[in-house]
């Protein structure tokens, strides 16, 4: 017994050792490189980035020959810091010494490399480094067994302008992971119009989710041509494609579909009518404020709140008919014209008046405060009575308020 | 004297690197701060021809390096261009009502970024 | 027979019993800390090249509800609320729900942001105590519940009601989180968006620690040993504990300092139980309940990078008292599910994590307590083999230290957030001495809590937490 105790101590103990040493050798090596690395860097940087800015035809005779192995490291992480911060001629030129010094040659090896994680590094830094040559081979990097690589080459795909691979995207929208079907989107709405029509296309064969996906993605990018085909989704059978529909109608902001989404006002799914009423906010759509106030009476808090966003977008008129609302015989509908008048700053607009010369302009300031009391929403009312810096509008205010509420 | 001194404000070391050693390059003097405090500081104690400044930083954004400057009788004519990876057209009217000289996206193209530097710097000198 | 053969016997087998126990003990932390290793390794791999940046732009993100739970919190509250709202996130609301504070919490918040009274209209889907007001900001982020004092589950209820969006993070009024650290917690929601209900980050110990604006700004072990001891334990308990139950699908529990929950299904447990003394841990085990008792495909995950900056107590009250409070929690949670406890019908929750938590979690301190007695006794008894009981103390000193040191292996592989070489030594001489003395005291408060329980034993829902209770309610189980 007190042998196997011995025997567990001293193996123990031994490996106790074995990872105390590697911790610090680990931590050892790491810092000196990184020290090293850091020193290069600082002599190097200024090098690379002068021949960027510079017309000198070759990075090596800017380097004064080809970087020895450990400096190679330090270049291809300038390269790479800077080339994906700057656009134009800067770029081209850093490209071209990715180019020059082989690094793309090795991005291109290592696409075929066994461990997958090394496929999607170099899938990614090819990217970075905008050679054409690399169109190809990531092409079929879009089929890679691993999802992590075949975004990878999508997203680099993308950056250097392979249209033809929207196609092959399009379909990754249909993996049901929401993180990977954001990147793929961001990278479909990267390439703007020309991805539109492989992605219209698509449309039918696609998930539920991968639909919804590609309705957002014409949302981002507006393209004009789309409308009529968006109008026909907006009649879909499901709530969710009604609305996201509706929204890209609203972001792409073609006038002449404002009647169907003043009938979507009327849709029998929240969602869709929520949808409508921001769509026709965002259009600034004045032919459509007295159905914009008619929602406000919506049963959905949502829908409500949107109709009266929408109505403040629109402008004086839209809030011309919040004020009218005021008054309305629908409780809730009262309720979001005066939270939407007091967040628009209407409210203490309206309180100055109250202190004006002409009686008229008093009386009509009055009037208003008076239905605001009644429809019950005091809030913004109560801290103007409290703090409003004029004495009489204060006093005026108090007046208003019922007396509990005081 | 004409000063030669530009501020490149950005919290990243990067980005503010690659505009120094431009800016080097067209021989401008550079200083660099990494947040917008720090940038201030510099504004305070420079005679400066004009501040390059990121607009999304910790502790002090963009803008609020712009209102102080705009605010204070001192240095209030100094020109301040804005960069950002914002490209939303609210950011840029923003920027440019709270009074910045020039607003440019990032990625940005760097001749095109001097080009406007050199742009506002020969206003400035006519005004 | 005399007593003394009666005691000896007894005390011989139950020194069998230790040595068996502490075999099995260990066998279980070590393959956890395997498995860890691996999904450490796997996790950084998967993340080497983040593109947080698109994700956040991007308005297919899930938005959230940050609830934050205040009680008498007025010097910090507008500070926390202020670096929450710098947090890298396309869209969000905070929500403060300021549990019957008695001092200005409140005014502070509705000065600081502009807040006024909303009459919002909302559905009550969890009931609570009283709501006495509802506050919002003019841009509607900030949404400050105002309500009569119920506990810090009810208030979360409360935040739970008011909430907009379908997803929900809890978070500490006195935590910090990283900018990225919301994106990454809600990576799981998205790429497993039928299955995720819940997912946590790790906490890390902000004592020490250089704090400017809501934001860490330099990261240093704290000087005094009290919470550095804390900090090895936190790294333990995180990176070689809960990656390895994450792996197994059976996390029993994910930090209220910093948790992210989907509301459909907190709400269909009825919310924050409020008849325990540690709430987070009670709600993961009852969403693990309902989960699995309805067969549904669920995951519960941890996710080691987000990282969510918290104080720890500097004294062995305060210490104890927290302790003794999770402890309490951890015994009434796993009492109240005890049906769950080896039973294959709940997965390997049923036959590993319960049982671990049973046998190891719980009555662990009571077996190392009853240990270091038996060794009196036996000693007192002159039946101590002295060389025996020191080597097998020696193989126990070293099998912590091993865990320890491990744990800091995995933090210097994986996400290295203490730079320098002077904190590193510290980690690892820390990880020695804290089987001289730290270990034995916290088996100690554990011990009294569990007495604590037993001793009230009609009262096992019973909460004791101090200024933050709400009225006890009969435990379901009792």
């Amino acid at each position: 017994m007190q042998q196997i105790l011995v025997w567990a101590i001293l193996s123990i103990s031994s490996v106790f050792m074995a990872l105390t040493i590697a911790i610090v050798a680990n931590k050892a090596w790491r810092e000196t490189r990184a020290a090293g690395r850091a020193r290069r860097r600082r002599e190097l940087e200024p090098t690379i980035l002068g021949w960027a800015h510079g017309d000198e035809k070759t990075i090596r005779a800017a380097l004064e020959g080809d970087p020895s192995p450990p400096d190679r490291v330090v270049v291809e992480q300038i390269l790479l810091d800077h080339i994906q911060r700057v656009r134009g001629i800067e770029r081209e030129r850093m490209a071209k010494a990715m180019e020059q010094l082989g690094f793309v040659d090795v991005y291109l090896e290592g696409l075929e490399s066994r461990r997958w994680w090394r496929r999607a590094e170099s899938a990614e830094k090819l990217g970075l480094a905008g050679s054409k040559r690399a169109i190809q081979p990531l092409s079929s990097a879009l089929d890679d067994e691993m999802p992590e690589v075949r975004l990878r080459a999508a997203k680099a795909l993308g950056q250097l302008g392979g249209v033809a691979s929207a196609r092959k995207l399009v379909r990754a929208l249909n993996e049901p992971n929401r993180w990977s079907t954001i990147r793929v989107a961001d990278i479909l709405i990267g390439m703007g119009h020309e991805s539109i029509h492989a992605v219209i296309e698509a449309f039918d064969e696609l998930s539920h989710d991968g639909q919804l996906a590609v309705l957002d993605i014409v949302g981002r990018v507006r393209p004009l041509s789309a409308t009529e085909w968006l109008l026909s989704k907006a009649s879909n059978d499901s709530t969710d494609i009604r609305a996201r529909a509706c929204h890209a109608l609203g972001s792409i902001g073609d006038p002449h579909v404002t009647p169907q989404l003043v009938s979507a006002l009327d849709d029998p799914k929240w969602p869709v009518r929520a949808m409508a009423a921001k769509a026709l906010g965002r259009m600034l759509m004045v032919e459509a404020v007295p159905e914009l106030a008619e929602a406000l009476r919506d049963k959905q808090w949502w829908v409500r709140h949107n109709a009266a966003r929408a109505l403040r977008t629109i402008g004086p008129r839209g809030l011309e008919a919040l004020e009218e609302m005021v008054a309305d015989r629908d409780a809730f509908a009262r309720e979001q014209a005066v939270l939407m008048l007091e967040e628009a700053g209407r409210v203490d607009e309206r309180a100055i008046e109250l202190a004006e010369e002409d009686t008229a302009a008093r009386e009509a300031a009055r009037t208003f405060f008076e239905r605001v009391v009644a429809a019950g929403v005091t809030g913004r009312i109560r801290v103007l009575a409290r703090e409003h810096p004029v004495d009489s509008v204060r006093r005026e205010l108090l007046t208003l308020l019922p007396r509990e509420a005081v | 004297m004409e000063s030669h001194q530009i501020l490149v404000v950005d919290d990243d070391p990067i980005t503010a690197r690659f505009i120094a050693s431009l800016l080097q390059e067209h021989g401008y003097d550079v200083l660099v701060a990494e947040d917008g405090a720090h940038a201030l500081e510099i504004v305070e104690r420079h005679e400066l021809a004009m501040v390059v400044s990121d607009l999304v930083m910790p502790y002090r954004d963009g803008y609020s390096v712009l209102r102080a400057i705009r605010r204070n009788e001192k240095y209030r004519d100094l020109p301040v261009l804005l960069l950002s990876m914002r490209d939303r057209e609210e950011d840029i009217v923003k920027g440019l009502e709270e009074g910045a000289d020039d607003y440019v996206i990032k990625p940005f193209n760097a001749r095109e970024l001097m080009a406007r530097i050199r742009k506002i710097l020969r206003t400035r000198k006519v005004s | 027979m005399n007593w003394v053969a009666i005691v000896t016997t007894l005390i011989i087998g139950f020194n069998a019993f230790v040595l068996v126990y502490f075999l099995l003990l260990n066998t279980s932390y070590l393959l956890l800390f395997l498995l860890s290793l691996r999904g450490v390794f796997r996790f950084v791999r998967r993340t080497f090249f983040s593109d947080y940046r698109q994700i956040m732009q991007s308005e297919m993100t899930w938005p959230i509800s940050i609830l934050v739970a205040a009680h008498n919190e007025e010097k910090t509250i507008v500070e926390t609320v202020r670096s929450l709202r710098m947090v890298n996130y396309s869209e969000f609301e905070i929500i403060v729900i300021n549990d019957g504070s008695t001092d200005g919490t409140l005014k502070r918040l509705v000065e600081a942001f502009e807040l006024s009274r909303l009459d919002k209209v909302y559905k009550r889907e969890i009931a609570t105590r009283a709501v006495r007001g509802v506050y919002g900001s003019l841009d509607h982020n900030i949404t400050v519940v105002d309500k009569e004092q119920g506990g810090k589950p009810d208030a979360l209820n409360a935040g739970i009601n008011v909430s907009r969006y379908p997803l929900f993070c809890s978070i500490d009024a006195d935590s910090v989180i990283e900018d990225n650290a919301l994106l990454r917690v809600v990576k799981p929601f998205m790429e497993h968006p039928d299955e995720t209900v819940a997912a946590g980050g790790i906490v890390r110990i902000v004592n020490g620690c250089q704090v400017r604006e809501g934001r860490v700004v330099q990261i240093e072990l704290p000087d005094k040993p009290l919470p550095v001891f804390q900090v090895i334990e936190y790294l333990r308990a995180f990176l070689s504990g809960r990656v390895g139950w994450s792996v197994l699908r059976s996390l029993l529990i994910i930090s209220g300092a910093f948790g992210v929950y989907r509301k459909k299904e907190v709400i269909e447990i009825g919310g924050y139980g409020l008849d325990t003394d540690t709430e987070d841990l009670d709600l993961v085990v009852r969403l693990h309940r309902h989960m699995r008792e309805n067969q549904r495909k669920y995951r519960v995950v941890f996710v080691p990078d987000p990282v969510c900056w918290t104080e720890v107590p500097e004294n062995l009250t305060v210490l104890r008292r927290q302790r003794a409070r999770w402890h309490r929690g951890l015994v009434q949670s796993l009492w109240a599910h005890k049906r769950i406890l080896c039973n294959p019908r709940y997965g390997t929750l049923g036959t590993v994590a319960f049982p671990h938590a049973f046998f190891f979690e719980m009555l662990g301190p009571l077996i190392e307590v009853l240990g270091y007695i038996a060794v009196i006794i036996s000693f007192l008894l002159g039946i101590l083999n002295l060389q025996f009981f020191l080597l097998f103390f020696a193989v126990a000193v070293l099998y912590g230290v091993f865990l320890s040191i491990a744990a800091v292996l995995l933090e210097e592989i994986s996400f290295r957030r203490y730079p320098g070489w002077i904190d590193l030594s510290k980690l690892i001489v820390f990880g020695i001495l804290e089987n001289f003395g730290y270990r034995q005291l916290l088996a100690l408060f554990k011990l009294k809590a569990l007495w604590d329980v037993l001793r009230r034993r009609r009262g096992w829902g019973e909460m004791d937490r101090e200024g933050f209770r709400a009225p006890p309610e009969p435990a379901p189980t009792s």
